[in-house]
């Protein structure tokens, strides 16, 4: 009898969360498009600013976007500097926002056309492309390897060039930085038993004190480090919302910039891996978000200049 | 006058409840039980009221009790004729004037959060601006004078204009930062002596940022300057030819004395000239203290070269690299500064030239490259078609490039080593064949599309600032060596102004090979002199005392039977 019971109430609790969250309102994502005109102000001291033009095509056809595909939300994600262009990045999500998403680019800000979903080895390539993005998804970077072939004496060096295009890198480089660098802060997010993750409607945001440490800003991405992590480690962990792995582990030390902006009114991380990504949180608030605006190369050389 | 309440508050005053205790079964300690004296019924009775009139109330703590006392007490002392009609005045009067406190006398002391600490110094570059500060009025109230005559604020640039421009290419920062900025210039310019002033940019750091500000000294201000400390370390550096002593004295053999000979120091440009023309001021907000960086040697430039390194923020951290970097973050950040500005300060083609009077001058020195020129007043813009054009064409540097010595003139490090030891007659005569070719850099005014490039990437990108409005837009160019710098033009290139803002890091074309630090030196070759030995035991000392007696005694005999020999 116990055991149904308690079952009944687990489905209730479900119920109720997946109620409580289909019901729509209003909150900050990464630089939600609805509230993009205002949360963008909140990078500008980091050097990101739109121009008045880029804020206006992109707050009509963002919200295009959203409706012809039917999505929960759409972000605009970045800036991906290129020399001929610039590529606008956007993501459009449905409501567990790990799992299901689409990443669009746009040169205009108004056409934006879907990028082909990073698969391994197309990450695997793109990190042998060197140079900026030129600007043309149709760009074919190339890459000379040599290689030995045979054994012993027979050895030969043979070369093999490997072309890689533009739309992949960009897609390849996109999924590298979601994956390294792209940051929530603790509690924003919570996973449902049912191993859902949707946004945490009860989060007010972080007190400036938590705000200051980096144990309170989570990687948005499925967790590496914490499956490895022992019973006794994860014995204080709330399950519900420890469910990514922290900053304080992120290899090396240092990674991060965190600083306090208006005195202590809004704290920006910046990523000195991928520089150009910069989140914001306003502690005491819920709002939230990042942006990545940079030529998407990632900083090689980080372990020399800390 | 006044009738002191009675004191009630000891428990012996209470009425006795222990009978109703006892009824209801209550446990009665046995000590109370002892010490309680039975009241009289009328008493208790009295007591119970005054308890009641002494009952404090929940919303002011005052009770009837005290109230009505002091009442009556005023009434007494005053002795009115209307008592009996002004008591509900009286009354109201004096529950008014009873100081009350609403809330409650605990109040919390938050502690002073850096969000009031940083509004509180903003705050006073706020109030020292604009109209409303004593000498704007008094320019106001001379009508005859020109008020921008007087005004020493004249020469702040329009950093919101700029902004503007800054912000149609998608970059640059907040205008409220902007204007916070512009605000706080002012200080400088009341602080010292300055003939020009600009915002350089904003230089990210890992705890703080920088915001600085360029700025040109009236000639001959730039010594009223206490922050040379840069240079007073140099000078401790000794000079060569010290350091060889110790070896000289010891007349070791040639192959083992150290190979290094410190490289011959160059010596930084006067001040006012070159890497040192212009000063830099830094501040981490907009409001708090500027700070003026020091002066900067070559050999910091030639180090920062090497290095790769994030600010912290702090200016006086140590720089912690290989090869080792001469002095602490701040001159780091003014080495960074010179050469962000010595590779990007760029202006349409023809807005300067060359002085043609300087010209004829140094004629001569053409070779050289000329190193100023002068805004052409008779410029008349370029069409957008070629500001905008990939070539680069019509974009040119304004400012001399460092060379690898790390200065913008060369300096012949034999030549004045020579002139020291020689007569002047002589010098003109020398000639060494281990003379120094002269390093020179790219000419003044060089278009752009001669800059190398970074990889595979172009060292700049020009562009259309806008895609919608492209009737009105401006040329946008961004710096790809120095990630961060932007310039646009405006106005058929008339208007230009260059902004950075940025991590201070150039981009390199490959990944950072840090430069590994060089072998280590042979060691000393091992001989008797450097040998150690054990100390002789007292009773080694004593035998060898014993054996050196022994010896003189031998001597001596010797030597008086040679004295004799020799006598003969």
């Amino acid at each position: 009898m116990r055991v149904v019971h308690s079952n009944i109430q687990t489905t209730v609790a479900v119920k109720l969360i997946r109620e409580e969250c289909t019901s729509v309102y209003t909150y900050f994502g990464k630089m939600e498009s609805s509230g993009l005109h205002l949360d963008i102000d909140y990078v500008g001291s980091s050097g990101v600013i739109l121009s008045p033009e880029q804020k206006a095509a992109l707050q009509t056809s963002l919200v295009i976007l959203q409706s012809h595909n039917k999505f929960h939300k759409v972000y605009l994600w970045g800036k991906i500097l290129g020399v001929k262009d610039d590529y606008f990045i956007a993501q459009g999500v449905s409501r567990d926002e790990m799992i299901e998403k689409k990443t669009f680019y746009s040169k205009d800000c108004v056409n934006w056309g879907l990028l082909p979903p990073a698969t391994k080895a197309m990450r695997d390539q793109s990190k042998l492309a060197k140079g900026r993005f030129t600007g043309d998804p149709s760009y074919e970077f190339e890459h000379t390897e040599t290689k030995k072939v045979g054994e012993g004496e027979d050895a030969q060096e043979e070369e093999e060039t490997i072309s890689i295009k533009e739309e992949d890198r960009l897609s390849s480089v996109i999924a590298d930085i979601d994956d390294d660098v792209k940051i929530v802060p603790r509690g924003a997010f919570v996973q449902t038993p049912t191993g859902e993750v949707i946004a945490n409607r009860s989060f007010e945001g972080l007190i400036v004190s938590e705000a200051a440490k980096l144990c309170s800003y989570m990687h948005f991405r499925e967790p590496k480090l914490l499956p490895e992590k022992s019973l006794l480690q994860k014995a204080n962990m709330d399950k519900s919302i420890d469910f990514m792995d922290n900053l304080e582990e992120d290899i090396p030390k240092g990674a991060w910039s965190l600083q306090f902006e208006r005195g202590s009114g809004l704290v920006s991380l910046r990523s000195l891996l991928w520089q150009g990504y910069v989140f914001y949180h306003i502690p005491g608030c819920k709002k939230y978000g990042s942006i990545y605006v940079g030529t998407g190369e990632k900083n090689l050389d980080l372990p020399f200049m800390l | 006058m006044k009738e002191q309440p009675p004191q009630v508050r000891g428990r012996r005053d209470l009425p006795s409840r222990e009978e109703e205790a006892r009824e209801l079964g209550e446990h009665v300690f046995e000590e109370e039980e002892e010490k309680i004296i039975p009241v009289p019924e009328d008493e208790r009775r009295c007591i119970d009221a005054k308890m009641y009139l002494m009952t404090s109330s929940t919303d002011t703590g005052d009770n009837l009790y005290d109230h009505l006392s002091s009442l009556l007490g005023d009434i007494l002392y005053d002795q009115p004729t209307d008592a009996f009609e002004s008591l509900e005045e009286r009354s109201i009067d004096r529950k008014r004037e009873a100081l009350y406190y609403d809330s409650s006398t605990l109040l919390d002391k938050p502690a002073t959060s850096q969000e009031q600490y940083l509004a509180h110094s903003q705050w006073r570059i706020f109030k020292n601006a604009g109209e409303d500060t004593e000498e704007y009025k008094s320019s106001i109230r001379s009508e005859h004078a020109d008020p921008s005559e007087n005004d020493k604020f004249i020469i702040l640039p329009n950093l919101l204009r700029q902004a503007y421009f800054f912000e149609q290419s998608g970059f640059g920062l907040p205008r409220e930062e902007i204007v916070r900025v512009s605000i706080a210039m002012r200080d400088i310019i009341e602080q010292w002596q300055i003939e020009s002033i600009r915002f350089w940019g904003k230089i990210f750091g890992i705890h703080q940022n920088y915001y600085v500000v360029e700025t040109e000294f009236q000639e001959g201000d730039y010594e009223s300057d206490t922050s040379d400390l840069g240079l007073e370390e140099d000078s401790e550096i000794p000079d060569e030819g010290t350091t060889d002593s110790l070896f000289d004295d010891l007349s070791t053999s040639d192959d083992i004395k150290p190979t290094y000979k410190p490289k011959p120091k160059i010596p930084c440009e006067p001040l006012g000239t070159g890497l040192n023309k212009k000063v830099y001021f830094v501040c981490s907000e907009p409001g708090l203290p500027w700070e003026r960086l020091p002066h900067i040697t070559p050999a910091q430039v030639v180090a920062a070269r090497q290095i790769r390194r994030y600010f912290t923020g702090n200016l006086d951290d140590p720089i912690i690299a290989y090869p080792p970097f001469p002095g602490v973050e701040r001159n780091y950040l003014r080495a960074q500064i010179a050469r962000i500005g010595a590779a990007t300060s760029v202006s349409p083609i023809g807005y300067f030239r060359f002085d043609d009077q300087e010209e004829e001058e140094e004629a001569e020195e053409a070779a050289a490259g000329r190193s100023s020129c002068v805004i052409d007043t008779e410029y008349d813009g370029l069409p957008l078609r070629e500001l905008v054009d990939p070539t680069l064409q019509s974009w040119c540097h304004h400012v001399q490039s460092i060379l690898p010595q790390g200065r913008n003139t060369w300096y012949n490090s034999v030549l004045a080593r020579v002139e020291g030891e020689m007569e002047e007659s002589e010098v003109e005569d020398r000639e060494e064949p281990d003379e120094p070719t002269p390093e020179v850099g790219p000419p003044l005014l060089s278009p752009l599309s001669e800059d190398q490039n970074i990889g595979d990437s172009p060292a700049w990108v020009v562009r259309h600032s806008s895609k919608l409005v492209p009737e009105y837009s401006i040329a946008m160019l961004q710096s790809n060596t120095w990630p961060g710098a932007v310039t646009f033009g405006a106005d058929r290139g008339r208007y230009f102004e260059t902004l950075y803002v940025g991590w201070g890091l150039k981009k390199l074309s490959a990944e950072y090979d840090p430069t590994i630090p060089s072998d280590a030196m042979t060691e000393f070759p091992s001989g008797p002199e450097v040998t150690e030995a054990d100390d002789p035991t007292p009773e080694e000392e004593a035998a060898f005392r014993a054996a050196l007696q022994e010896k003189e005694m031998d001597d001596e005999v010797g030597g008086d039977e040679e004295g004799e020999d020799d006598d003969d």
